[in-house]
């Protein structure tokens, strides 16, 4: 299963942080975490191991629980809530 | 939508005892009254921001008193308060998707023109932050930051909403008439604030927010976000070129005093 984005009214990013405007009218700032996810799969659609792959590169293992598997299919899980991605 | 005696005089009462015509962020609006009470306490209330002479200008926006009292069920005072609200709703709606209009208090300075924009919800003290720091420095608006791309802002002079004690309906009241000072012409932003009050705190504490939270703090405050293009970069550029979002958190008005005069290199000046 890959994961893709999908369309928000606007977006905009600083410091590794994004705040997205999403087409409700709702407005939320994301973690940068959330923010590295989001961003990876904006260029292109991608697998929860891959992108859990990219994290453990750029964060490094996460120590003790939660696995780094566990900590990207929870980020994916408050995006697709929010209606950020889908899969 | 007004009556046809909009047009007319009626019971051989003049013409100008039965309309005001003001300007509300730059948008001319006719307000078509019930009688000669309802005008002469409109033209109290919006004193600074009437409009005698049209110089062949159309109003923009009419609103009728006559529908205004009879919602208010006869109550002049409620009819004036829900005839402040409706001028001011249009005049945002008139500029959605073209200024950035944030719900705040605005302040500048007369001599250099510097403003302060003052964010925050309904009962965190923009009111009253205008009614006493606007004898200070200028009263600029206490309900709308009307914000172009250049950062200047354009007075709002509107009448001060007033809660009375024991009363329902608020006071609209003049800025004149509670000693502000008034200022022509566009002011530019130099400051952007978000206003929270506690009650007790010792002085006021300010705190940088950074970019992308201040961002989803002030979307709260603006009016018709969705409608600007880019609005999120809008308000990135809004904090860049302002030294970002600062919060206040305070007790007393006074307080704020120093802040607003640190923020906006000035010094207050003394008496009306």
């Amino acid at each position: 299963v890959t994961v893709r984005r999908t369309a928000v009214v606007d977006e905009y990013t600083e410091d590794g942080e994004t705040v997205v405007l999403l087409e409700d009218g709702s407005v939320l700032a994301l973690s940068p975490l959330a923010s590295f996810v989001l961003a990876l799969v904006s260029e292109r659609p991608m697998e929860p191991t891959q992108l859990a792959a990219r994290l453990r590169e750029v964060f490094g293992a996460p120590s003790g629980d939660p696995s780094a598997i566990e900590t990207t299919y929870a980020v994916l899980a408050t995006l697709h809530g929010h209606g950020l991605i889908r899969s | 939508m007004p009556h046809a005696s909009e047009q007319t005089a009626s019971a051989g009462m003049p013409l100008r005892d039965h309309e005001v015509h003001l300007e509300a962020l730059g948008v001319l609006v006719r307000i078509v009254t019930d009688g000669p009470a309802m005008t002469r306490a409109l033209r109290a209330a919006w004193a600074a921001c009437l409009v005698d002479d049209l110089r062949g200008r159309q109003p923009a926006v009419v609103l009728d008193g006559r529908v205004a009292m009879a919602d208010s069920g006869g109550s002049l005072d409620g009819s004036i308060e829900i005839l402040t609200q409706h001028v001011t709703g249009r005049a945002i709606g008139h500029h959605a998707g073209e200024l950035l209009m944030l719900h705040a208090c605005v302040l500048a300075d007369p001599l250099t023109r510097r403003a302060i924009v003052m964010v925050g919800p309904s009962g965190v003290g923009k009111t009253t932050l205008a009614r006493t720091l606007g004898k200070r420095w200028a009263y600029v608006t206490d309900e709308t930051a009307a914000i172009d791309t250049d950062l200047s802002v354009l007075p709002y002079p509107k009448p001060l909403s007033l809660v009375r004690p024991g009363v329902g309906v608020k006071a609209q009241v003049a800025p004149s008439d509670l000693g502000l000072r008034v200022i022509e012409g566009p002011v530019e932003v130099r400051a952007v604030v978000l206003l929270s009050r506690v009650a007790g705190a010792a002085d006021a504490l300010v705190e940088k927010i950074s970019t992308v939270p201040a961002i989803a703090t002030l979307s709260e405050h603006v009016s018709y976000l969705a409608r600007m293009p880019r609005p999120l970069t809008r308000l990135a550029t809004l904090l860049h070129r302002t030294g970002g979002l600062r919060r206040i958190t305070y007790s007393e008005w006074a307080d704020v005093e120093p802040v607003v005069a640190r923020l906006l290199d000035s010094r207050p000046v003394e008496g009306p």
